[in-house]
């Protein structure tokens, strides 16, 4: 065929299609291109759908992420819109995050469900996320304006909790304790879910600790690149299974999948392209849950051991 | 064309070097190294050799060794998924056979068994039936469905009346390891020669020494991943910048 480049993935030890991984990378790239999400989440069930084992898409995955978001990092850094301080506290909550999901991710693995807690999950995750975005754009279109950026509303009992500090760069104040908090939900996505989880963060930095919006992107970001690259290394020391070459697909098609999104930024109207997004999460989350409810052809699977 | 040609010379001399020991059988591979690269999609492989005296030949070829477990799905509040489970140890990776003649002729059960000749004499059937037989079928069924399980017994094809060939494919998904060809001889029933020869499944080029570096190095392998990402992220807003 044509269109059929094998590639061995030592790590996953399976010969997958180049071309395949690389258009997925390029689909994902092209949507962070047109509205600067991640799009990590929708990477994990193609890559699951390809039959790559869930064990190495989601440790793979923080390579991809890594990259994606230092590319954003840089934009945003020369911009000054980065809270370091603040990234370092949500980075330490991360750190937590990534530990304990990575115990979670092991015992779920152990038992034999980790790929019916990604499915679920996954279902659930994209199925919310696919249905809030359908409302906003017919809210928009029924009332034809732009989205009023709601103000910050800083959780009141937040500002009970101890250690109060200040982050001058966002002009905020609160407790310590709420974006330690936010970081380990980060983490705990990034360990089980492979995926960013900004679409979880953003809102709750916006929302819980009021943090201007101009700010938000660069400083999620930035912890999320800390943390990306904590979990790529701790994962390749414990479970060894990050696939490299998976990462450089996913990576190469990315890029070329943002450059193209960019440019078609210019053509595409925002409220068509988001259309296409949500349609395309529904559709993999009812994929996903679509797999969870109908009896399966073959109720019974293989897991060889390796070693 | 040359590697054929090769085969036939092997073949030759095989059958030269038999002749004075007096071996009723010989068997062969036509290569001891196959190399899994990164493009690596499966490869062909033929097993000959020299059959010295009458009777019925079974060729068989397994892979390494692996513990393998079974999971089996049942629904739960409508949803799907993994309720109860088997393990299988000692399972071959790749099991292949081939025959000169149907297998019920070739010999009786008792006598095949514990040669492991035949997918139902892999799994040892237990002595209580708890339902484990359901779990074995699958393991059979979803490995032939991967190509590493033979679905049907190979024919033996006889290049000259003493000269026997069979090719084997050996799928993109094989295990690296140790694989065993064995070869037997049957006449009226009885066991008369047993013959045996081994070819490795090795990891070549980047994908083994990756693999390597991952397994033995995994900090600096981690660390690698980084670099490769950061590098990756910072040629992304190079290129993006010509936007």
């Amino acid at each position: 065929m044509v269109f059929d480049m094998p590639v061995y993935l030592p790590i996953a030890e399976m010969s997958v299609n180049a071309l395949e991984i690389i258009f997925l990378g390029c689909l994902v790239g092209f949507f962070s291109g047109l509205f600067g999400v991640g799009g990590g989440f929708l990477t994990l069930p193609f890559l699951v759908f390809v039959g790559i084992p869930p064990t190495v898409a989601v440790t793979t995955q923080s390579c991809q992420i890594l990259a994606s978001s230092t590319a954003g990092v840089i934009s945003q850094w020369k911009r000054r819109r980065v809270d370091v301080p603040l990234a370092l506290h949500m980075m330490t909550g991360g750190a937590v995050g990534l530990l304990v999901g990575l115990a979670i991710f092991q015992a779920l693995s152990l038992i034999g469900q980790i790929d019916f807690a990604i499915a679920l999950t996954y279902t659930l995750l994209l199925g919310g996320i696919g249905c809030s975005m359908v409302y906003e754009i017919a809210q928009s279109f029924l009332h034809k304006q732009a989205g009023v950026t709601p103000a910050g509303r800083i959780m009141p009992w937040l500002k009970t909790l101890p250690y109060q500090t200040t982050y001058p760069a966002s002009g905020i104040s609160t407790s310590v304790l709420g974006p330690i908090g936010i970081g380990i939900l980060g983490g705990l996505m990034i360990s089980i879910l492979g995926s960013g989880g900004g679409f979880m963060i953003v809102p709750a930095m916006i929302y819980f600790l009021g943090i201007p919006a101009l700010m938000v992107t660069g400083t999620s970001l930035f912890q999320l690149m800390i943390v990306a690259g904590i979990s790529c290394v701790m994962y390749s020391v414990t479970t060894n299974s990050v696939d490299l070459v998976l990462a450089a697909l996913l990576i190469i098609g990315s890029v070329v999948g943002t450059i193209i999104g960019l440019r078609a930024s210019k053509y595409i109207k925002n409220t068509s392209a988001h259309l296409l997004l949500a349609i395309l999460i529904l559709l993999v989350a009812a994929k996903m849950g679509y797999g969870l409810i109908v009896p399966p052809t073959d109720p019974f699977s293989l897991t060889v051991q390796h070693e | 064309m040359r590697t054929s040609f090769f085969l036939i010379l092997l073949t030759i001399f095989a059958a030269f070097m038999a002749g004075p020991a007096r071996a009723a059988l010989s068997v062969d591979v036509s290569s001891d190294v196959i190399g899994v690269t990164t493009g690596f999609n499966g490869t062909k492989l033929t097993v000959f050799g020299t059959q010295d005296q009458d009777g019925d030949i079974v060729i068989m070829v397994e892979g390494p060794p692996k513990t393998m477990t079974v999971h089996k799905k049942t629904a739960i509040f409508g949803l799907w998924t993994n309720t109860d489970k088997r393990r299988f140890a000692n399972m071959p990776s790749y099991y292949e056979l081939a025959a000169s003649v149907p297998l019920d002729e070739v010999a009786a059960p008792d006598i095949l068994q514990p040669l492991r000749i035949g997918l139902t004499h892999l799994l040892i059937a237990p002595s209580v039936d708890d339902g484990t037989a359901q779990f074995s079928n699958a393991l059979v069924r979803i490995q032939q469905d991967m190509g590493l399980y033979g679905k049907s017994i190979k024919p033996v094809t006889y290049t000259s009346p003493r000269l026997y060939k069979v090719p084997f494919e050996l799928p993109a998904n094989v295990a690296p390891g140790h694989y065993t060809v064995s070869a037997f001889l049957f006449r009226d029933g009885a066991l008369i020669e047993q013959a045996g020869k081994s070819f490795e499944v090795v990891p070549e080029g980047l994908s083994a020494q990756l693999r390597y570096f991952a397994q033995n190095f995994g900090l600096l392998y981690g660390l690698a991943g980084v670099l490769m990402a950061l590098v990756a992220g910072w040629l992304a807003t190079v290129l993006l910048k010509r936007e």
